[in-house]
């Protein structure tokens, strides 16, 4: 007997989707009758010997219990218009949701050896965070967290679904997206609520046509990069991402289209801004062509020669040393280097941006310097797109893809900024 | 609408959540312990020096009668009348076709002779037990119980390439000749993505099984899946983390000490790489990068009475085109080649590979491997010709 848990979250889920998907909330109730009637038939309609529910269940697998629980509930807004659980209900599961599958899902692809996967087969410091978890909900009223906690738990002591594994009774990537989902709806309701002020609201956060076509362009060109890495590892290597080779110009290009919006920026504003924001305006410029250039290596170069003329001149008997030091010099370089930038973005993306969108202060001070905000859909897609590169692509040369995703977002970023009346 | 009932006081039903609550999660404690218990392994016994023969044996011949076009990833097994029992995938024209099934065919070591293979997993009822689609199957392992129980693991896709699939199990209890319907096992939270096996499990003292299984999805890194007899899942520990190993081959030295030689998946260095265990499994080392070449394929090896490991391996950097037969003493970090058993590959026809190396009741040894993607050989060897090919080199 297959599990039926796992059955009818998968046509909970597929229901539930169908409905979305049509916007049945906003139609009249018979018509939202007639959706419902056409996914439940829709789910039985057999193709090859199998009904199209168990294509869906190959695809996504078996839902959790709070899988099972969200898109019931969401089945029933849809169908009735009305919600069984508060906004704060709901709050409190999505963010435990987020947590607790930035803890799981990261370390399943191997980054590591432990695996906190295992820790759902048996372990008291799981069953212990599971009570304290429960516990806290449970005082601070956080009703929807309670019910989706005792399901999953129960659903496991007897076993429901075919795995044994007490982690994909609770949360599952279905649950995930819906909890991102549901973050996205309630982003798009507060700008709502703001546009009684059109003058934030619009403009913060619009879309250009040119950022549109950006975010085209180097999705376009990272896609290809996967496929080609995932089909024919040589040919990526070796014409696609190669020293001079296409995608190396075009990151050269972004960059420098980057200094040119600083440099212009820089003498439109001369007469109008002060010495600090156009300075720092200018030293901004003056990286982007630095990176540039550092991508077809002058800079690297320079300090190749310089640092293999220096150690040669002055350790000439310990050659093995030398070969370390310049080896491990340059090595050294880079690791610091890579490192650094990393901090620099989690520090930029993550802590500036939304500091500067809660505290005016704050938001003076960086406007005053001249310090470009990245919009919300930016922000975005510069994570896609690492995250395609660093996770997707198959190659040792994955970096060169990110570095041109990464030029022409961040052109993208300080052309149109957020904090565009600053400018 | 406004809700300020979470600053209400507590109801009745809200004592009893706390009730419920409590209960819940302490049956959650009483009823499933931390699970990493080791329990040791059990080396499996050398039975080669019990073989009485004197006369050198060395023969081998094609697996069944060549129905599929193509055959690929075999294993083995004795079953309770001494004859041996393949699997292995095959179809009609290519891996990862919807036309792929899982083959056996028995092997009557009396008369030399192979029957005729029939399909026992195919696409079809696999879809129709596991109520969901299935595209293709493939990488049957096997395993049999003191009790005479076979279990076999295979590897089914539902979505994508082989880096989507999930591993299913079967037994049987009629020495394979009918099979119970499949099992699924739940090794990833990701859409159960990505786990296959390929090499034979591990026996512990306390009755479970240390399957060793591979994830193929972003990360390619190796486990030790441990399992009950009947299939549920205890426990799983990771051998490597990153994308460098696949397909695991674990051989116990001792109740405490096992290495597992592990497949190559990056691009550099192209030879094989071990880690090593001294903790019954629980934990792993260091990978060792081997000076033995790894064309990216799988590795078998056994353990003789000796202590020392006859490996079977593609003794190339690139491609399969030669199988190799080699002992070492120091777990694989040096090795003196017996034999080549194939060396005569060319790049079309994809070369030896996916070796099988195992022992019969009888002391002797059997190799199974893909030759050429287009048949499984069978090789046949007794302690004497290997005395007797060690010594003369």
């Amino acid at each position: 007997m297959t599990s039926i848990l796992g059955m009818t979250g998968c046509a909970l889920v597929m229901v539930f989707f169908g409905l979305l998907m049509t916007q049945a909330r906003s139609r009249s109730v018979r018509v939202r009758c007639v959706i419902l009637l056409v996914m439940i038939v829709a789910m039985f309609i057999p193709v090859n010997g199998l009904i199209a529910l168990g294509y869906v269940r190959g695809l996504i697998g078996d839902m959790s219990f709070t899988t099972w629980l969200l898109a019931l509930l969401g089945i029933h807004a849809q169908l009735t218009n009305r919600e069984r659980f508060t906004t704060r209900d709901y709050c409190g599961l999505m963010m435990l949701l987020i947590a607790s599958s930035l803890f799981l899902y990261p370390f399943t692809l191997g980054l590591t050896i432990f695996d906190p996967y295992t820790l759902g087969y048996g372990s008291y410091g799981f069953d212990l965070a599971l009570l304290l978890i429960a516990l806290l909900a449970w005082w601070k009223k956080f009703n929807l967290v309670v019910l989706c906690l005792m399901g999953g738990i129960f659903a496991y002591h007897l076993n429901l679904l075919e795995s044994g594994n007490l982690w994909d009774y609770l949360i599952d990537p279905i649950s995930l997206t819906l909890a991102l989902g549901w973050c996205v709806e309630q982003a798009f309701r507060k700008r709502q609520a703001m546009a009684s002020f059109p003058s934030l609201a619009d403009q913060t956060q619009a879309f250009t046509k040119i950022e549109i076509v950006t975010y085209m362009f180097v999705l376009v060109m990272v896609l290809i990069g996967y496929g080609m890495a995932s089909n024919d590892e040589q040919m990526f290597e070796e014409v696609y991402v190669k020293e001079d080779g296409l995608i190396e110009w075009l990151t050269v290009l972004g960059f420098a289209i980057g200094s040119l919006v600083c440099f212009r920026r820089v003498f439109t504003l001369r007469s109008s801004h002060s010495m600090l924001f156009l300075g720092l305006s200018m030293m901004l410029g003056l990286a982007f062509l630095f990176v540039a250039g550092e991508e077809i290596s002058w800079g690297q170069r320079l300090l190749n020669v310089e640092s293999a003329d220096f150690f040669r001149d002055h350790n000439a008997q310990e050659e093995t040393n030398l070969h370390n030091l310049e080896v491990g010099g340059v090595k050294l370089n880079k690791l610091i280097f890579s490192k650094g930038i990393a901090v620099l973005m989690v520090l930029y993306f993550a802590v500036l941006a939304p500091l500067y969108s809660k505290k005016p202060r704050i938001a003076k001070w960086v406007d005053s310097l001249g310090i470009p905000i990245p919009k919300l859909h930016q922000s975005i897609a510069c994570l896609i797109m690492l995250l395609i590169t660093q996770l997707m692509v198959d190659s040792s040369n994955r970096g060169e893809l990110a570095e041109f995703g990464g030029a022409f977002l961040f052109t993208i970023i300080v052309a149109y900024p957020s904090n565009h009346r600053a400018f | 609408m406004p809700d300020s009932s979470h600053n209400s006081p507590r109801s009745l039903m809200h004592w009893g959540v706390l009730a419920l609550v409590l209960l819940n999660v302490g049956l959650l404690a009483l009823t499933n312990p931390t699970r990493a218990i080791s329990a040791g392994f059990v080396v499996e016994p050398d039975l080669s020096p019990r073989d009485p023969s004197t006369t050198p044996i060395y023969e081998s011949r094609f697996v069944g009668a060549g129905v599929p076009a193509f055959s690929h990833s075999a294993s083995m097994v004795e079953i309770s009348d001494g004859r041996l029992r393949a699997f292995w995938m095959g179809g009609g024209s290519h891996e990862g076709k919807s036309d792929v099934a899982i083959y056996t065919a028995l092997f009557d070591p009396a008369t030399n002779a192979w029957t005729r293979e029939t399909p026992i997993i195919q696409v079809d009822d696999s879809q129709r037990h596991l109520h969901r689609n299935i595209h293709t199957v493939g990488n049957a392992t096997i395993h049999k119980f003191d009790s005479g129980r076979l279990l076999l693991w295979y590897v089914s896709v539902s979505v994508g390439g082989w880096a989507g699939s999930s591993i299913n199990m079967i037994h049987s209890d009629d020495d394979g000749e009918t099979w119970s319907a499949p099992k699924r096992l739940v090794t990833s939270p990701f859409f159960n993505l990505s786990s296959l096996v390929k090499s034979p499990p591990v026996r512990f003292t306390d009755g479970t099984i240390g399957l060793p299984i591979y994830h193929e999805f972003m990360g390619k890194f190796c486990e030790l899946l441990r399992l009950t007899p009947d299939g549920k899942v205890l426990h799983k520990q990771r051998l490597t983390k990153g994308r460098r190993t696949l397909q695991p081959a674990i051989i116990p030295r001792s109740e405490t000490e096992a290495t597992a030689f592990l497949r190559r998946s990056d691009k550099a260095p192209r030879r094989a790489i071990t880690v090593a265990t001294s903790d019954g499994g629980l934990s792993w080392g260091e990978p060792l990068i081997l000076d033995m070449p790894n064309p990216g394929s799988p590795i078998s090896a056994l353990r003789l009475d000796t202590g020392e490991l006859l490996i079977v391996f593609n003794n190339v950097p690139r491609k399969r085109d030669k199988l190799t037969l080699a002992i070492s003493s120091d777990e694989g970090v040096t090795y003196d080649i017996i034999k080549e058993i194939e060396s005569k590959g060319d790049h079309l026809s994809n070369g030896f590979g996916y070796p099988w190396l195992m022992q019969s009741s009888t002391g002797q040894f059997h190799l199974l491997y893909t030759w050429r993607r287009e048949r499984i050989k069978h090789l046949t060897f007794n302690r004497a010709w290997l005395e007797q090919n060690r010594s003369s080199r």
